[in-house]
């Protein structure tokens, strides 16, 4: 036996005997200390049913977990999808065990009818997903909510009932888009004051909510836009809207597969002078657009879409440049970019090898996304980085060996002791 | 009284009284797995996963506390709120020893399979945790930070709804 043992040396076993006596704020700090703890932790259902409740359908369907909800100052609501609904056999009996005063609730996803839970003001919101719900009335408004996230996806009457919240990532989708649900629409996007992640999907980029002279008041400043839209003319309220975060974006992803690339062009011209912007995804049609001096990340996610782009002209100081591209000659000319240390392909061919820069700290190839080819055979400086997280994994595997063979060592000299 | 010889990794042997050293299960199943009963009394058991100091420690131990009720674990037992306060005193001075010894003590109680001894002594660890910050943690049980601060910042992010604000 060795003298000194480390804490991490200990069969698994006795990590978690340990472990079982740690209050639950100790278990929080213990999943921060190292990976290690953190796995041992999240993999031990028993370990984080100390820290919090996980109510999934199945576990919802069994009625005997009411019974022991008590016991919990943490509930986590949770659907298998993020998007869809739970959907409760019994959904009067769920709602009235939630009658409990002091526990926090995280709900991922709410049916209508919590709206009409009358104890909603016991329980803490983080985060919601409204869906719409058919032949339904809601009663409201509710009380003011700070949110980290919310989706809506849902007619304009859910807007009236959010009318005190704030939040600060914001996904709306294309169902907002129809005449009559502008307007409440509008009014709480100019309600809202720490909006800094705002994600829209489907949602016509000509829509009235971006008329300047509706937001261009708004307290908030976006961080992060991402819009996944169908826009094929420029659209000048747009830019304007755009103008009030010039200088707080930070990110900005679109997706527009217009036949016509002028919106996008437009919306590219503009940001192109946002000193901030430092990531930009794009997904178009053959863009033409000015130089963006100021990008440091660059995501291009359509194959072919820019035969005729000169990168060394636009992306002169790209650190990092994630793209589909099946055209090896542009591969080439990429590797080039000056200040290009990181290069990942999708939809890659295989490419004999290349002479890449010496600046280069890391490049991928994948044939399609997840799954990786090689074909930079040569031994060189630039794949350290992918050899050092190689050899991390063998050593963790190494040692996750090692520990195991002990155990076996074990077992055999009892097992050998029993003989005698 | 009946005695029983057991042999440390290092070769000593320890004459221990036969209640004491069936306060360990595995020692208990040995037996009569090796078929050994009380009118043999040359037979030594070998217990090569536990040292000559650690074994003095745990004789020690189970002498102490030989004739202690065996506790019996229930449903609501395990439901139980677990607490760490209540260790007694002739225990918390048993356990004034340095880390790498208390550690061995754990490893042995669960080789040995000693269940108050176990319960003990991760009592010990686990207020030696208690309170403490992360990195109070690791400096506690010299443990590195292996958490890019991506990672770790995504730890954090993940608990932040479960701490009490």
């Amino acid at each position: 036996m060795e003298t000194q043992r480390n804490f991490l040396h200990f069969p698994l076993e006795v990590i978690l005997e340990v472990f079982s006596w740690c209050s639950k704020s100790d278990l929080l700090s213990l999943t921060l200390v190292c990976k290690d703890f953190n796995e041992v932790i999240s993999n031990c259902s028993k370990l984080m049913e100390r820290v919090s409740l996980t109510l999934t359908p199945a576990k919802v369907k069994n009625n005997e977990i009411w019974g022991g909800i008590r016991k919990y100052s943490h509930v986590l609501v949770q659907s298998s999808h993020p998007q869809k609904a739970l959907i409760f056999r019994d959904n009067k009996n769920y709602l009235t065990n939630l009658e409990i005063k002091d526990i926090k609730v995280r709900l991922e996803c709410l049916r209508k009818t919590f709206f009409k839970f009358p104890y909603l003001k016991h329980l803490k919101l983080d985060s919601i997903c409204v869906r719409p719900v058919d032949n339904g009335y809601f009663e409201g408004p509710l009380p003011a909510l700070d949110l980290d996230t919310l989706y809506l996806k849902c007619d304009k009457k859910i807007l009236f009932f959010l009318m005190n919240t704030q939040t600060k990532k914001l996904t709306v989708n294309s169902s907002l888009a129809m005449p009559d649900e502008r307007l409440p629409y509008k009014l709480f996007l100019k309600s809202q004051k720490f909006l800094k992640e705002f994600i829209t999907c489907g949602l016509y980029v000509d829509h009235p909510i971006f008329d300047s002279g509706q937001l261009n008041q708004v307290e908030f400043r976006l961080e992060k836009l991402v819009m996944k839209n169908l826009c094929e003319k420029p659209v000048p309220n747009f830019t304007n809207f755009l103008e009030n975060h010039r200088e707080s974006l930070k990110e900005v992803n679109i997706t527009n597969l217009a036949e016509k690339g002028d919106f996008c062009d437009d919306v590219l011209n503009h940001l192109s002078t946002f000193k901030n912007l430092k990531r930009l995804v794009l997904t178009s049609v053959d863009p033409t657009f000015k130089p963006m001096p100021y990008v440091e990340e660059l995501l291009f996610l359509r194959v072919r879409a820019y035969t005729n782009l000169k990168w060394s002209d636009k992306f002169l100081n790209v650190e990092r440049l994630i793209l589909s591209c099946d055209d090896n000659e542009k591969i080439k000319e990429l590797i080039n970019l000056k200040k290009l240390q990181c290069l990942v392909v999708y939809h890659a061919t295989p490419l004999p090898s290349i002479k890449i820069p010496i600046t280069f700290r890391r490049i991928r190839a994948f044939q399609k996304p997840n799954n990786e080819i090689r074909y930079f055979e040569e031994e060189n400086e630039r794949l350290r980085g992918l050899l050092t997280e190689t050899c991390n994994l063998t050593n963790f595997v190494y040692d996750r060996i090692r520990a195991l063979q002990r155990s076996i060592q074990q077992i055999n000299l009892h097992r050998l002791n029993l003989q005698h | 009284m009946q005695t029983i010889k057991l042999q440390s990794s290092d070769n000593e042997i320890f004459e221990c009284d036969l209640a004491v050293a069936k306060c360990s299960a595995t020692i208990r199943t040995m037996l009569e797995d090796l078929g050994i009963d009380e009118n043999s009394e040359d037979e030594v058991v070998p217990l090569p996963n536990v040292n000559s100091a650690i074994l003095r420690k745990v004789i020690q131990f189970c002498t102490y506390h030989k004739d202690d009720p065996v506790p019996s674990s229930t449903d609501d037992d395990e439901n139980k709120e677990k607490r760490t306060d209540d260790i007694t005193s002739w225990d918390a001075d048993f356990l004034k020893v340095d880390q790498g010894t208390l550690f061995e003590l754990i490893l042995a109680a669960n080789y040995l399979d000693i269940r108050s001894l176990l319960d003990v002594t991760c009592k010990t660890v686990a207020n030696m945790i208690k309170g403490k910050t992360p990195d109070e943690i690791r400096k506690t049980f010299n443990i590195k930070n292996d958490f890019t601060p991506a990672e770790e910042e995504q730890v954090r992010k993940e608990n932040t709804w479960c701490e009490e604000k």
